[in-house]
């Protein structure tokens, strides 16, 4: 057989960049010396500095003669329009320009435009997703400008037929027209857009490929129906505020034959769409599971929210559950209860001080102290006499569910981006909370999820803490520093065979399904027999008096989350 | 030689193709593995590689064959199934964890790799090492880097152009 002579064309090129190169160094494997890197081929020098930041990339051709061309006539480019941060659109614009011009004749991988801040900067956006360096773009993050309106999005930038990555935030799809075709796309985020059902319908069956999924906060459409076998994450929020009496939104979420779902992120929000999804089979993550959905199908497991369920069969339920285990505890286990809670006073003082990178910016250095409240202790004590929610509910899952046809899921904490304070605090906490006898006791999978805008800042905060008490059962593997939007992944660590599996993750493609927590437990057997929520032997208190306790340990919670909110953002 | 089977290569017991290094040096991987790479793959669905031949690959010496190899082993199931529902996270994360450990290698081993990858056209390996280099280069400035990947001082001319190119990319640099 003959031999197999590979790209005699790159060798060629690449003795003729290096005159003197003999044959030796044209079998690559015998040359020993320095700077090996820039003998390779132009096309894998591209593809090096095409992963490279906009800024890093074009000053590669300062390195040496044999790297000045390759930023802007190989490397397929990466345009973010980050740049400088305190940049204003007039400034940031004509660089925009001119890289565009130095890239005329090249290709481009990336182009990513969420830094204009001016409504008017938006006429450039059609021009640009025209030129024809844009012919094969991979991927496409297109923000507009916060305006009175949601300006309408150009119509070249739905015709990227090479898209593997789309992520559009505040826009205005065409009203009518064609459903574009993605087939590579892998990643689609849609954020605050308008789109009508049957233009997001055709858009996302046009694009079977769909791995990773953010619908948040659009409007245009109730309905939902699809069918998407490859699908692994997907992340679904509606206003958090209230419904907008206004706008058309998601009301109801189907999703057929969801074979590979692996995460399923639902934002916490006080209404929200009804959400069924069938074929569910590898499914390993499950929140933010707020009240405002009003329900979860999974399959046959169904998630109702506990005071809809409580008011639909008053007469088998004795009391609320939020009164009855979450906050006023009685018996022996109060005592003990208390006991910790005064333990846990005398660690109260868990100041936190931190550097946290915020989103935009990228440095701003925000430095914050919080005091952490008693009762994240008062439920730690676990006993397996104790349903799981006496010691989740008093760490701030103040919200729960009532299960029907109870499989999977235990509690769920929610942990926020918007107030980094807290995640912090909390995160913190978990050291206490995921004690290895607890894990074993659960035999759980724990995942904690984290939003690469909080990792971003406080990964090396946070993950000590976390990690420290895991150490002895975990094999511990580093954050790496998160670039946000960029970045999908990473910081995991797993515990060996047999134990509990711990999987940490930073995530881009969660936006404001920040952190969850959640403990799966890994087997059926293992899991407690009786049912979470106490379903007699208390007294029943009158509605109203549960009702009302609930909303005052809700606002209370709000009030102070808000206070730590604007703490940070100041 | 053998007919050609379809590409899914699960029938039976697993074929099995050779690969000859520059260095004479002949390794038995499964065909599925070697079809990771774009190349090889054309001459091992044409039936090449079985029996007593096997593939000649005068650009990839044993050392880096082998290194190559091992990656293919590795990621073939997963390649596989596609990214279908049995790549489940933990393989993923395992497969992950790999391909760190794999890359933390001498520049030279990384250099042949990355030569390899380019001329056995292996998808995978080609963004991993290209991904390497990147994160070597990422957040130094250009001095840092040239020690970093040992490029020698710049000449006269040299540091002229880096001049003019700092002034007309100043964005840059700023």
């Amino acid at each position: 057989m003959d031999p197999i002579v590979f790209s005699t064309t790159t060798l060629k090129r690449r003795r003729s960049d290096h005159g003197g190169a003999n044959k030796a160094t044209t079998t690559t494997v015998l040359h020993q010396g320095p700077d090996l890197i820039s003998r390779l081929p132009d096309c894998v020098l591209g593809s090096i500095v095409s992963l490279l930041d906009t800024e890093e990339g074009a000053r590669t051709a300062v390195l040496s003669s044999r790297w000045r061309h390759v930023w802007r006539s190989s490397a397929p480019l990466n345009l973010d329009d980050r740049l400088r941060p305190f940049y204003a659109d007039r400034q940031r614009i004509p660089v925009i320009s001119q890289i565009l011009g130095a890239h005329k004749l090249g290709s481009a991988r990336r182009f990513s435009l969420r830094h204009l801040h001016v409504i008017s900067s938006i006429s450039y956006y059609n021009d640009w997703l025209l030129l024809p360096v844009f012919d094969g773009l991979q991927e496409l993050v297109l923000r507009f400008p916060i305006a009175a309106y949601r300006p309408e999005i150009p119509a070249s930038a739905l015709c990227f037929a090479s898209l593997r990555v789309l992520d559009i935030y505040n826009c205005t799809f065409p009203a009518s027209g064609c459903a574009p075709v993605f087939p590579c796309l892998t990643y689609l985020s849609l954020r605050h857009v308008c789109i009508t059902e049957e233009l997001l319908h055709g858009m996302i069956t046009n694009s079977p490929g769909i791995e990773d999924m953010v619908l948040d906060t659009n409007y245009g459409h109730r309905q939902l129906c699809l069918s998407q076998p490859r699908l692994r994450h997907l992340a679904v929020s509606v206003m958090t505020a209230e419904k907008s009496t206004e706008e058309i939104e998601l009301e109801d979420i189907v999703i057929k034959d969801a074979a590979s779902l692996e995460r399923l992120l639902l934002d916490e929000a006080l209404y929200g769409p009804s959400v069924r999804i069938t074929g569910v089979r590898n499914l390993k993550i499950l929140g933010y599971l707020g009240t405002g959905f009003p329900v979860i199908e999974l399959d046959t497991t169904i998630f109702k929210v506990a005071s809809q369920a409580l008011e639909s069969s008053s007469s088998h339920n004795s009391e609320s559950p939020f009164r009855k285990r979450g906050f006023r505890c009685s018996g022996p286990d109060a005592r003990k209860r208390r006991e910790e809670k005064r333990r846990g006073g005398e660690m109260k003082a868990a100041d936190v001080a931190f550097k946290a990178l915020t989103a935009g910016l990228g440095f701003a250095t925000l430095y914050l102290a919080g005091t952490f409240s008693i009762n994240v202790y008062r439920g730690l004590s676990w006993h397996s006499e104790q349903s799981i929610d006496s010691w989740i509910l008093p760490l701030f899952c103040y919200k729960w569910m009532k299960f029907e046809g109870m499989s999977t899921i235990v509690s769920v904490l929610q942990l926020r981006n918007h107030y980094h304070v807290s995640s912090v605090i909390r995160l913190g906490s978990l050291e206490k909370v995921l004690t290895v006898e607890l894990m074993q006791a659960l035999s759980t999978c724990i995942t904690i999820e984290l939003n690469s805008y909080v990792l971003t800042g406080l990964h090396k905060l946070l993950a000590p803490a976390v990690l420290r008490a895991l150490a002895p059962i975990a094999d511990v593997s580093p954050f790496p520093s998160g670039d946000e939007a960029t970045t999908t992944g990473h910081g995991r660590l797993f515990v060996a065979d047999g134990l509990p599996l711990i999987h940490m993750q930073i995530s881009a493609s969660a936006p404001r399904c920040s952190a969850a927590v959640l403990l799966l437990p890994c087997s059926a057997t293992s899991m407690p027999t009786r049912p979470l929520l106490p379903m007699s032997g208390q007294k029943r208190a009158p509605r109203t008096a549960g009702d009302n306790e609930f909303s005052t340990n809700c606002s209370r919670r709000r009030s102070g989350m808000a206070v730590l909110s604007s703490g940070c953002h100041d | 030689m053998a007919a050609p089977e379809s590409g899914d290569g699960n029938n039976g017991a697993a074929r099995m193709v050779t690969l000859i290094s520059s260095d004479n040096t002949r390794f038995e991987v499964e065909a599925a593995a070697a079809s990771l790479s774009q190349t090889l793959q054309l001459t091992i669905l044409d039936g090449g590689g079985g029996g007593g031949d096997g593939i000649p690959l005068p650009n990839v010496d044993s050392a880096t064959l082998s290194k190559v190899l091992e990656y293919c082993i590795k990621h073939a199931p997963a390649a596989a199934n596609g990214g279908a529902p049995n790549a489940t996270a933990v393989d993923r994360a395992e497969l992950e964890r790999f391909d760190n450990e794999f890359v933390n290698i001498d520049q030279s081993v990384l250099y042949s790799l990355i030569m390899a990858a380019h001329n056995l056209e292996i998808e995978g390996l080609q963004s991993l090492v290209a991904k390497k280099v990147a994160d070597m280069i990422k957040g130094k400035s250009p001095m840092e880097i040239r020690r970093t990947l040992g490029f020698p001082d710049p000449t006269p001319e040299e540091q002229a152009e880096m001049n003019a190119h700092m002034l007309e990319y100043g964005w840059a640099y700023e």
